[in-house]
């Protein structure tokens, strides 16, 4: 390719303006500056998903949670036989399934009518075996739920986190006893300590919830040590070691930032876990026990009556699973925006 | 004996029964082979009859084996090895007939086979938990005691077709007992032979009954009784094979009965209360109880006024119909209903206490509120133990809600749903404040019940004591023994005192609500003992 | 690489020690005994049932009795079948418990990781949605409601397949959907994270801009990356699968471990409960080093040494 000639004229140039306001805007970055957590939270607020599942949580936790005053121990343990198995029934509205209707024996028939009810009783999602509200039972069975799940995972990330950066990162004898220590707790199946547990404690959600502190973090521990031990050798922190950084710096400003991905999916995995943990467990009749009531419960009485009364597993199914769908889009969204390598 | 489960009342022998109501409508489905499937809830744990404790293994062995007699329709006896039966004036010594018949392997079934068996159960070696029915039979629990060798049993073989049985004492039951699994033969030569294995797996057993065990390893959830071939009646056997599955969930029992995969399926509560109306429901009512035992080591359960008031506060009416659904009835008393009679009278009508055992918020608002200041307390946090099962959870969480909303603020009551065995072992640590409790007649006698209230037997967790009581009982078996009316009399008098003065609340008696299908006919069920006896069973399409 | 091996042994064999002797001990702490009827047995009776089941001896006599005949394969006598040894309930059983478990992983990670590879791919389009939507709802069902409403629906309603019980290979399907759902739904989500990952990496880039086909970077980089840190599920699918079991094989009357484990607990049956637990760990322990190799073959950033310093 033949070189172009270019004839520059000396005023193609202009000198800058020296020591003026422009020069220093020129230098200046035009954003305003944004720590980890805003950006984070800017980057958040522009996945739709995420921010309608963090209102989801935020009414469910608000309306479990807020609704202590009003389900308290006594309506817990009120029953009323006569009421027991009724369908949905909410005034006003007229479809099959909602109106007290229910399909017995292939045929809508109106249970309440068939019952002798009064018109003036109805339950928006209906009744269980012993006339309670399911719509109660299952605003409280999320409140229990919700608890058992949070404070197992809290204990999860706790444990988890710290361990398996301290194996990772030690290496060498630490790391080696300390997994001969996960692969012992973890070769325990979870219900042998949850049986143990049931008869040392109450059984009851402190039990639960202790059982799975001591058989749930392991997993956590492990992903973090796999991904602590390939991060050990990334060149930035073989630089930052090298450059005399502390460990305890580089664990918090190189690790946990790495990890965080890994933390948040596997934290949004341990919930659900949590949950259905707490319903395997009523599943096998060691559960929370009555007149405390869970999600796990509903849905394993639910599942027992599916053939004839099939509301009374769909409607605390709905629930359970538009809270985890919930949490995991939620989980989703604090991954992207945390981690801005899978940006989109 | 201890309920096993609530769906399952294992008792051992007693009168009533319920037969299949059989409603003629005829099934689709047609062949020439008689074949019913039928629902078990349990694997099958054991063959050996000295080693069985459970109603799976009673009822297979009740329709693989045969013993003296078996137990017809209401528990009415009928021919089975006994030819003949000869009973002493006194009536402590039994000598039976026995009539020719052959094991399945093709040796005779003698006399001799009969002593080896009973030897074999009263020994202490061989830990048999139902050895302690032979009491009454001669020097049966010197030898259970290892005080006197296996042969002072009082039992003999006369020749290879006669058995004579001595007894110690009057047992006006003896007759049920032999038409009991514990009771029947067993062959030496295969005890002998297949030594550890014995009774552990189909093909590690002879049998001599109507049907003969198949396609049972000793660990899988199905097995097949197939007609015996050898059986000595077995022209009056009409069905060729009975397949048992073993389903543990109520509702995949209901789906594979719906298909027809299943002939016969028990029905939990709540499908019990839908399907009532169906006319191939029914229920079958066993001879057993439900009651609370307060523990009376602790203060507050040692006042009357506290025990009443919680037993009022339960609507058992309300309980047995909405809750339970299952053709469970409240209970009369300790002693089931249908049990025993005497002058044409039942024993539980006879002993009925009516305020022990009904409804009545008023007055149990007011006992409380007295018990409470007779105890000096105005709170009480009672711990409430039951079984797991979900009709426990049901039972308990009605309770729980029934006395709190009676009472008030003032009780405080919390479950504790617990396995069946950690329930037995808490009940006997006293590790409990009110425990549910259940009961089935080890015999068609009011004593099997009321025995367990005496102050010092090992039934009685709650340790309630009371010296008229226990004096009653004690009448009963020694001056008042040979007085039938007498003997009745006291224990009436003692079942009345035992409510009256709240010792246990008595809640229902329990039924097991099932489906069965209409073209199963001449099925024999006895509310306690081996419930199921299948020898006449046929289908008819 | 041997050295490794032997010594990662010695770790399994440790660890199973370690697993025996606390089960042990704490089986010990359980309240209640073998005999459904201990009252109405004589004291001669109990005496000597104690003594064919080596419960009058003490407990550290018990204890080695018990370790010894564990290495002999001899797990004792279940108290529940009467004579019945736990090795034989176990073998009897085992073969349907394993066989639904591998199923169900093959299913749950095959499905699972092309679900995941095709969310990825097309990713931020309604295929990603529809399927992370599909792989969040899979693993929010428990999986003992999912049984009842394959059971009720695809079994009972259509008749497709066997509503329970345990025969050909059609039994299996419906319990292998069931247990399988949730392994499906995490690896799934694992992929297409990892994937993601992957694809947005430079070296990709520099694939692309060298002209290497799309096929070919899924294949060569991608996918196989992504892949690494899914070896360390196996260990926790395991788990979830044993777990599972004793739910699905309850639901669908299979004759397998995890129902015989639910009703050993239930009727405190303590040589079963042990030796379940026992085979629990053991299998998990082995899952757990073959992973480990897996995982240090494929990623050649972790060394299998037997000098770890």
């Amino acid at each position: 390719m033949a070189e172009e000639k270019i004839n520059l004229q000396a005023d193609s140039f202009e000198p800058l303006a020296q020591h003026t306001e422009d020069e220093l805007d020129s230098e200046k970055i035009a954003a305003p500056s944004l720590t980890f957590s805003q950006d984070a939270w800017r980057r958040l607020k522009k996945n739709k998903g995420a921010v309608i599942s963090l209102f989801l949580i935020l009414i469910m936790v608000i309306v479990s949670f807020g609704s202590t005053p009003f389900i308290n121990h006594a309506e817990l343990v009120k029953s009323n036989p006569e009421y027991a198995n009724l369908p949905a029934k909410i005034p006003g509205i007229d479809i099959n399934g909602l109106n007290g209707k229910m399909k017995v024996s292939g045929v809508w028939t109106d249970v309440y009518k068939q019952n002798g009810i009064k018109d003036s009783v109805h339950f928006a999602l209906g009744t269980d075996y012993l006339g309670h509200s399911l719509a109660q039972r299952i605003i409280y069975g999320t409140k229990i739920s919700l608890t058992v799940a949070i404070v197992a995972t809290l204990f999860d990330l706790l444990i988890g986190v710290t361990y398996g950066i301290v194996s990772g990162w030690k290496g060498g004898r630490t790391d080696n006893v300390m997994q001969r220590i996960i692969e012992i707790i973890s070769s325990i199946p979870n219900l042998i300590i949850v049986v143990l547990m049931l008869i040392i404690f109450k059984p009851g959600m402190t039990s639960i919830i202790l059982a799975l502190a001591i058989s749930e973090w392991t997993t956590m521990a492990r992903m973090i040590r796999a991904e602590t031990l390939s991060l050990k050798t990334e060149e930035y922190v073989l630089a930052a070691r090298t450059l005399g950084e502390s460990t305890g710096k580089i664990a918090w400003k190189h690790l946990v930032p790495n990890l965080s991905s890994i933390i948040i999916i596997q934290t949004m995995y341990t919930i659900p876990n949590a949950i259905f943990f707490e319903a395997f467990l009523s599943f096998i009749g060691i559960g929370i026990s009555a007149p405390q009531t869970s999600l796990g419960v509903l849905l394993n009485d639910g599942q027992k009556n599916f053939q004839f009364l099939p509301y009374q597993m769909w409607y605390p199914a709905i629930v359970l699973v538009i809270l985890m769908i919930a949490f995991n889009l939620l989980g989703d969204g604090l991954r992207d925006a945390f981690d801005p390598r899978t940006r989109r | 004996m201890k309920l096993k489960k609530f769906a399952a009342a294992g008792a051992v022998v007693a009168v009533s029964a319920l037969t299949l109501a059989a409603c003629g409508s005829k099934s689709s489905d047609s062949s020439s082979k008689q074949v019913l499937n039928w629902d078990e809830s349990a694997e099958l744990p054991t063959m050996d009859l000295s080693k069985a404790t459970d109603v799976v293994s009673f009822n297979a062995l009740n329709n693989s084996m045969e013993g003296l007699y078996r137990l017809g329709k209401d528990s009415k006896i009928e021919p089975g090895l006994a030819k003949k039966t000869t009973v002493s004036n006194d009536g402590l010594t039994y000598t039976f007939d026995l009539r020719k018949s052959q094991w399945s392997n093709g040796q005779k079934v003698t006399a001799k086979d009969f002593v080896y068996s009973w030897q074999r159960t009263v020994d202490p070696k061989t830990g048999s938990q139902y050895a302690y029915l032979f009491d009454g039979i001669k020097n049966a629990n010197d030898v259970m005691n290892g005080k006197k060798p296996l042969s002072a049993l009082g039992v003999k073989a006369v020749g290879d077709y006669k058995l004579q049985v001595t007894l110690d004492k009057k047992l006006p039951y003896f007759k049920l007992l032999m038409g009991f699994a514990v009771f029947f033969p067993q062959n030496e030569k295969a005890v002998k032979q297949y030594g550890d294995k014995y009774g552990t797996a189909s093909k590690y057993m002879v049998y001599n009954g109507p049907f003969k065990l198949t396609k049972w390893t000793g660990s899988n959830l199905s097995w097949t009784l197939a007609k015996n071939n050898k059986y000595w009646d077995k022209k009056n056997v009409k069905l060729d094979t009975i397949n048992y599955k073993v389903n543990k969930s109520n509702s995949t029992a209901y789906n594979l009965y719906k298909t027809n995969k299943l002939d016969a399926t028990p029905l939990s509560s709540e499908q019990a209360k839908q399907l009532k109306n169906d006319k191939e429901f029914i229920t079958r009512r066993g001879a057993s109880t439900f009651y609370f035992q307060y523990n009376q080591t602790k203060k507050a359960f040692q006042n009357k006024k506290i025990r009443q008031a919680l037993s009022m506060s339960i609507n058992r009416e309300q309980f047995v119909k909405k809750v339970l659904g299952d053709g469970s009835t409240v209970a009369k008393g300790l002693v089931s209903s249908d049990l025993a009679k005497n002058n044409g009278k039942d024993f539980a009508a006879d002993a009925y206490v009516k305020d022990g055992v009904s409804h009545n918020k008023t007055e149990a608002k007011k006992l409380w509120q007295e018990g409470l200041k007779e105890v000096g307390i105005d709170h009480l946090d009672i711990n409430m133990l039951s079984d797991d099962s979900d009709k426990a959870k049901a039972s308990t969480d009605f309770i729980q809600s029934q006395i709190e909303s009676t009472l008030g603020d003032s009780v405080r009551v919390n479950a504790s749903n617990v396995p069946f065995k950690t329930r037995l072992s808490r009940s006997e640590a006293g590790n409990f404040d009110m425990v549910i409790s259940a009961w089935g007649a080890d015999f068609a006698d009011p004593i099997s019940f009321l025995d367990l209230f005496t102050s010092n037997n090992s039934q009685n967790d709650g340790e309630w004591k009371n010296s008229e009581y226990d004096k009653l009982i004690q009448a009963s078996k020694t001056t008042d023994a040979g007085n039938t009316d007498k003997r009745w009399d006291d224990l009436v008098k003692a079942e009345k005192i035992l409510v009256q003065e709240q010792g246990i609340a008595p809640l229902y008696q329990q039924a097991t609500a099932w489906m069965v299908k209409s073209k199963v006919k001449g099925v024999i069920y006895n509310s306690s003992g081996s419930n199921y006896n299948f020898k006449d069973a046929y289908i008819k399409e | 690489m041997k050295k490794y091996l032997l010594k990662r042994l010695l770790y399994m064999a440790l660890t199973l020690f370690l697993v025996a002797t606390i089960t042990f001990f704490l089986m010990k702490l359980m309240p209640g005994t073998p005999y459904s009827n201990q009252e109405k047995m004589t004291p001669q009776q109990i005496k000597i049932m104690n003594q064919q089941y080596g419960l009058d001896k003490p407990i550290w006599l018990q204890y080695v009795i018990y370790i010894f005949g564990m290495l002999h394969g001899d797990m004792g006598t279940s108290f529940q079948f009467s004579n019945q040894p736990v090795s034989y309930l176990i073998s009897s059983r085992i073969g349907a418990s394993a066989q639904l478990g591998v199923q169900a992983m093959i299913f749950g990670v095959v499905l699972g990781i092309l679900v995941g590879s095709i969310a990825a791919i097309y990713r931020n389009t309604w295929v990603d949605t529809t399927a992370t939507v599909l792989s969040i709802i899979g693993k929010s069902v428990p999986n003992f409601v999912l049984a009842v409403l394959l059971q009720y629906y695809i079994a009972l309603k259509l008749g497709w397949f066997p509503i329970a019980d345990w025969g050909g290979f059609e039994y299996t399907i419906l319990p292998t959907i069931a247990l399988g759902v949730g392994p499906l739904a995490e690896t799934a989500r694992f992929i297409r994270t990892g994937m993601v990952d992957v694809l947005n990496s430079d070296y990709i880039e520099l694939a692309r801009a060298k002209g290497m086909n799309k096929t070919g970077i899924i294949y060569h980089h991608a996918l196989r990356n992504s892949l690494i840190p899914l070896v360390t599920l196996i260990g926790p699918y395991t788990v979830a699968l044993m777990t599972g079991s004793m739910v699905i094989e309850n639901i669908f009357s299979i004759p397998g471990i995890g129902e015989q484990y639910v009703k050993s607990i239930q009727t405190n049956d303590y040589p079963t409960i042990m030796g379940v637990t026992m085979l629990f760990c053991f299998g998990l322990v082995l899952i757990i080093l073959l992973t480990d190799i897996i995982y240090g073959i494929i990623d050649p950033r972790i060394r299998l040494t037997g000098n770890e310093d």
